[in-house]
């Protein structure tokens, strides 16, 4: 009472909470910024994993900074990872295990009875429905060792037959194409190639907006020629050199062209086609008809600009090829990934620094469950259908390979059709937030009102999944936990506890442990296991003479020299920056594969001015469903309403001006009352809406069409059609 | 600025750096587009404090709280504000920002206190992009220099300030081309309740001496006998004195730290808020001294009237009262006018001023006229020259204040001058209804006094009273929501913003 009148009156102007002090390792700064120690981690967003110090006072996490010692970032962060401590924080926190009562309303539960419930929910359905019955969704946010303690539990504790994660929606297509061209996943390069390289030709990335880190290391290159391929003039495209502004789906069209221009050109490195890969004859025949002219129609660019990029990678010493979700997430999306790798694999620029064809992944860990994730491979990047990788994993794991499967089982949008047509019945949901995130939410809603039993498990609630879910387990996040994330460059690095789960939420790894216990299988998975420490080193010996070699690797290791680039063995203790530096791929040959491939029509035509072609993708202040961002308070002020941008001409078209809103119709589904945003970055007749927004849900728009090879969803290009709001006065 | 990716990374760490909620940020990323695809060119601002060499905020301060340091850095000193926020509305920029859980105004220091401790500040070590560095300069480099690098795209002309702060444009790119993108996403400025009180009040209370002592003293050359008004004057000038200062301890309100009001008067060479706090302070004084020269005389008797009633004393009392009150108007306006704040940036913002002390002095002198004339049965005939020379003063001043806003509307809404038009464009569209609201008050004003004047001209019935009183309530109802609009629809020159807060502030526009 007494503080209150005199803050009213004036006399204390609150000096002592803003009072500046001196931190021994960040220097001068705010008093109440000060902890009592620094621990060293990696970043929990996206896949650039850059080094972060927390720093811990009374259990809280109360201020984080860069990691000036990480070869990563060097200190820096972009505007999430500044903020990322109030993320722990926040309010939406899930805290207690919740159980849907019989009135359809979650309760608080204890831990012994949300598991007793989980296990004999799951069973039962499985016995009732068979094995087909059940599956599992996951995430690309876990530490890796949970991904591994995770993959071992469903398919070998559990037996689930169908599981996948959200990084089928992010860099399946990545993945796949990897493996179509090398024989394996696995980037080859890394972000030491955007520092050489003499040419970096970005496709479908908008990395100054999405992985702002990756531009802080672009920027050390000082000779480079930066092209960047993209509908919109993105910040990034703003910063080019040259700037493709490609039709949407214009990009097979364009990398046949310029794999056309360099076989003319003569720019084909001969050695290196003739010794390493196959299937040139195949892609000279097929790139004959890609003349410039042809391309130039099929793509919108103008022929100079087709020529010049060519000659830009005919000229390129060292030329470093990427790309992410424009690419990606495409009904083409693997095709496209093997023809970049074609692109790179016939001038040469594989195997060295700077030289790379390189996938810019989306997820902190997304890497992680690629490696060990048992999801689209099996651990340490092994094949189903090959009875060699079973059986080298079962001896590792001590048991019968027919214990093992021997096919991946449904993708994520196939696990959706399953639980549409009534095969599956219970599905388990950790750290993904469907709801928001999957493709044509209209059929999603529909089909998951058959489900049986959704279990969701996460660090935040409510989200719009976790408000579904009959079961809600409250999951620690990053900062409460202990393990590794994987970078976009393989590099492997610490990620620590600095405080404790709040409530009763426990890390993911202890919940899969006490599920295992439930399940009764520990002693067979998982034996002798403790802490996630185990999951490591088994992890080591798992992944021993794969191209994603720990055996290598510490955790001390790890944290001195800021992660570690797989492959990490006795031959490379340091791990290594580049793959296929000897020309050697994973194929059976040896040899690469070069990829043919012509162009399909988008999935859905739009006939302007009616039809406008929708794009979607991120910003740089929030992350995916803001489950996690739309708490932390300064990012949620820096974006706090979801927009859509628009072409000053197209806006014109409809009489829309700045201060209107829009509804946006498309076949599926509707999203009204849209804030624009009149932008030339925008082609005519095309839009961009972030997906973060579930208050205006891009995903109500976006359509059901998926690569057929990678089961990524087409998010990039839906139809639609718009409708300015009126006002009423 | 040719390096910005527009991250706002600079902008978080300037607010951890300094503990700054998000309200209160002290650096901000705004954004400039041009061109038409593909040829689109969009730009971002980082910008916090410019550290100019003809601070704004500095000469605007009552409380000398801003100081440069021996490096050229303009720091804030938090003890001695007393959140005045006037530095807010001078600065061009934006940069000084109210952090109104602190009850004062805070600001960007180039975390000095890092660099000389050999550390980047927080923004320059955050930036990925390298494009925020700290470079030294001299004056005289400054000097030779702000007109050029000082300028970028849809900032402010640094003309007003001397900015220190170089801006690196990319090479070829033309700063006419470009637009704010929140331009047309404008949004009301705060309304300053106790500001609107304290200025309307004490220019009624100024208007109502003015003309209540020029009936003073018209009336003592006039008419041979004693004081044929009785106790009018002295009653009168009691209740505008109690006006006076009952509004001014108002607007100590508006004050974050009001039980330090008495520092406001530290800065009158510099300062026009501290000369606004001594001038009214004054006309308090002079007016409570006249008031009880005018008790002991008129109203208690106790001074012998026939000795001091008409002495110069009383002239000199009254006199002083009313030009220690111009002056005070005179400068209240000046507080407003700052090249920062383009809409009040004009002597009209004066002439506004004193306008309303001309219409609701002689109103009010009216109304208390009339009421002891009707009260004491006075003849209606012995005041009503002065009577209908009040309202015919209050009815000609308002309409020309009424043409002349409707002129200064339309001339703003086709104003080369982003800021004016959009001052128009909230006095169209956003305040559409109160604006039409105002006009209609004035207009029954103007409808209430001719009919007054024409139809009834002497106060004959209780009904005259209440016909006055009621045009008082009338006019003073229009003064506040002319007031109102006047601090809400000002735009102020600032940095580009951003689209989406911008885009939310506006949102709130009626539909």
């Amino acid at each position: 009472m007494l503080a209150k009148l005199k803050r009213w009156l004036g006399v204390d102007n609150r000096r002592e909470h803003y009072r500046y002090d001196y931190d021994s390792v960040y220097g001068y700064t705010q008093a109440r910024k000060i902890p009592q120690r620094w621990i060293k981690s990696t970043c929990g967003y996206c896949s650039v994993g850059c080094g972060m110090v927390l720093g811990v006072k009374d259990n809280e996490v109360i201020a984080v900074h860069g990691d000036a010692e990480h070869p990563v970032n060097e200190g820096k962060l972009c505007p999430k990872g500044l903020s990322e401590h109030y993320m722990l924080k926040s309010e939406n926190r899930a805290l207690y295990p919740l159980l849907k009562n019989s009135a359809g309303v979650l309760e608080r539960v204890d831990w012994n009875e949300a598991l007793k419930t989980m296990a004999e929910r799951w069973q039962r359905i499985r016995a009732q429905h068979g094995p087909e019955s059940v599956a599992i969704l996951s995430t690309g946010q876990l530490v890796t060792e949970e991904f591994y303690t995770l993959g071992k539990l469903a398919r070998l504790g559990m037996g689930v037959k169908h599981f996948d994660g959200n990084t089928t929606l992010c860099m399946s297509s990545a993945a796949s194409g990897y493996k179509q061209s090398f024989g394996s996943d696995g980037p080859p390069g890394s972000y030491q190639g955007l520092e050489t390289a003499d040419l970096v030709f970005l496709i479908g990335a908008n990395i100054a907006d999405n992985h702002p880190i990756l531009w802080y290391r672009l920027l050390k290159n000082q000779h480079k020629k930066l092209i960047v391929c993209d509908p919109r003039k993105t910040k990034t495209a703003m910063f080019a050199d040259l700037y493709l502004p490609i039709r949407p789906r214009g990009d097979v069209d364009l990398l046949n062209g310029l794999i056309h221009l360099i076989i003319k050109k003569n720019g084909v490195d001969q050695n290196f086609v003739n010794a390493h890969t196959v299937g040139f004859d195949q892609l000279k025949a097929h790139a004959a008809a890609y003349t410039p002219e042809l391309v130039s129609k099929a793509t919108g660019l103008s022929i100079e600009a087709i020529e010049a990029t060519a000659d830009a990678i005919l000229q390129a010493k060292r030329a470093f090829f990427a790309w992410t979700m424009g690419v990606n997430q495409s009904t083409q999306g693997t095709d496209t990934v093997s023809l970049i790798n074609t692109l790179a694999l016939i001038t040469g620029h594989i195997g060295r620094t700077g030289s790379a064809p390189m996938s810019i992944t989306g997820q902190c860990n997304a890497m992680g469950t690629r490696e060990f994730g048992f999801t689209a491979s099996m651990p340490g990047y092994r094949k189903y259908d090959s009875a060699g990788d079973r059986q080298e994993l079962a001896a590792l794991w001590g048991m019968d390979a027919s214990a093992l499967p021997t096919q991946r089982g449904w993708a994520y949008p196939d696990i959706i059709d399953g639980i549409q047509r009534g095969d599956i019945k219970a599905l388990w949901v950790i750290g993904t937030n469907p709801w928001v995130s999957f493709p044509n939410q209209g059929k999603l809603r529909e089909a998951c009102t058959g489900l049986e039993f959704l279990v969701a498990q996460d660090g935040f609630h409510p989200t719009p999944t976790t408000e579904m879910a009959d079961l809600v387990l409250p999951a620690a996040i990053w900062g409460e936990k202990d393990g590794s994330f994987t970078n976009s460059e393989r590099r492997a690095s610490r990620v620590r506890k600095a405080v404790d789960a709040p409530g009763e939420a426990k890390t993911d790894f202890e919940i899969f442990m006490r599920i295992a216990a439930a399940f009764n299988v520990t002693e067979k998975i998982f034996p002798n296991w403790q802490t996630s420490a185990d999951a490591f080193e088994e992890m080591k010996a798992v992944s021993a003479g794969r191209l994603c070699d720990y055996s290598g690797m510490s955790y001390e290791a790890m944290e001195r020299k800021g992660g570690i680039q797989w492959p990490c063995n006795a031959e490379h203790p340091d791990g290594k920056d580049s793959l296929y530096h000897d020309g050697q791929f994973e194929t059976e040959d040896g040899k690469a594969k070069l990829w043919a491939v012509h162009s399909e029509p988008m999935p859905e035509a739009a006939e302007a001015p009616s039809r406008l072609i929708l794009n979607t993708g991120r910003t740089v202040e929030h992350w995916h469903t803001r489950t996690k961002t739309g708490n932390v308070p300064i990012l949620e002020k820096l974006a706090p309403i979801a927009w859509v941008e628009i072409n000053p001409e197209t806006a014109a078209f409809y009489e829309i001006t700045p201060l209107d809103h829009i509804h946006i119709y498309s076949d599926r589904g509707q999203v009204r009352d849209v804030q624009v945003r009149i932008t030339a970055t925008v082609q005519p007749w095309q839009l961009f809406m972030p997906f973060h927004y579930v208050e205006a849900n891009v995903n109500n728009l976006t359509l059901s069409a998926f690569c057929p090879k990678s089961r990524q969803p087409n998010y990039k290009q839906s139809a639609v059609w718009i409708e300015k709001v009126l006002r009423h006065a | 600025m040719d390096q910005c990716i527009g991250c706002h990374s600079c902008e978080v760490a300037c607010a951890e750096q300094n503990g700054l909620s998000p309200e209160h940020v002290w650096r901000r990323v705004g954004e400039v587009e041009a061109g038409s695809f593909p040829h689109t060119q969009k730009l971002f601002v980082s910008s916090g404090c410019n550290h100019c060499l003809d601070a704004a905020c500095m000469s605007a301060c009552p409380t000398d709280s801003y100081h440069v340091t021996d490096k050229g850095v303009v720091i804030h000193d938090d003890e001695s504000c007393i959140g005045c926020q006037y530095c807010t509305w001078a600065c061009p920029y934006g940069v000084p920002v109210y952090q109104a859980d602190r009850g004062i105004v805070t600001k960007c220091d180039m975390c000095h206190n890092r660099l000389e401790a050999g550390q980047d500040p927080a923004c320059v070590q955050a930036c990925p992009a390298e494009a925020i560095k700290i470079e030294k300069v001299t004056v005289g480099e400054v000097l030779a220099t702000y007109m050029e690098v000082g300028q970028g795209p849809a900032m402010p002309d640094p003309a007003i300030t001397i900015p220190s702060t170089k801006i690196t444009l990319p090479v070829g790119m033309n700063i006419a081309d470009f637009k704010k993108v929140d331009q047309a996403l404008v949004h009301p400025e705060q309304p300053h309740s106790p500001l609107i009180a304290m200025t309307i009040f004490t220019q009624m209370a100024v208007g109502g001496f003015i003309f209540a002592f020029l009936f003073d003293v018209l009336q003592h050359l006039t008419l041979s006998a004693a004081n044929p008004w009785g106790k009018t004057t002295v009653y009168f000038s009691a209740s505008m004195l109690a006006v006076t200062l009952v509004s001014l301890l108002a607007s100590t309100l508006h004050l974050g730290r009001p039980i330090y009001a008495y520092r406001a008067i530290k800065c009158w060479r510099t300062s026009w808020l501290s000369r606004e706090v001594l001038a009214l302070g004054l006309f308090a004084q002079m007016a409570s001294l006249y008031v009880v020269f005018l008790l002991l005389t008129d109203g208690l008797g106790w001074l012998n009237s026939a000795v001091w009633g008409a002495s110069p004393l009383r002239w000199l009392l009254g006199a002083s009262t009313c030009v220690s009150g111009l002056i005070g108007i005179y400068a209240s306006s000046r507080i407003y006018r700052v090249p920062a704040r383009p809409a009040w940036n004009s002597v009209k913002t004066t002439w506004n001023f004193y306008s309303t002390a001309l219409i609701l002095g002689p109103l009010t002198v009216a109304c208390a006229l009339a009421l002891s004339g009707f009260l004491t049965q006075r003849p209606a005939e012995s005041y009503r020259v002065y009577l209908c020379f009040s309202l015919a003063s209050c009815g000609i001043v308002l309409a020309l204040k009424s043409v002349l806003n409707a002129y200064t509307l339309k001339q703003r809404a086709h104003s080369a001058v982003d800021e004016l038009k959009a001052t128009a464009q909230l006095y169209t569209q956003w305040f559409y209804r109160l604006r039409g609201l105002r006009n209609v008050l004035a207009g029954s004003t103007l409808i209430l006094l001719f009919y007054w004047l024409t139809v009834r001209g002497a106060v004959t019935s209780a009904y005259d009273v209440l016909f006055l009183f009621g045009t008082l309530a009338v006019q003073v109802a229009y003064s506040l929501i002319t007031r109102y609009l006047f601090y809400v629809t000002v735009v102020p020159k600032n940095i580009p913003g951003n689209f989406l807060i911008a885009a939310q502030q506006a949102a709130g526009a009626p539909r």
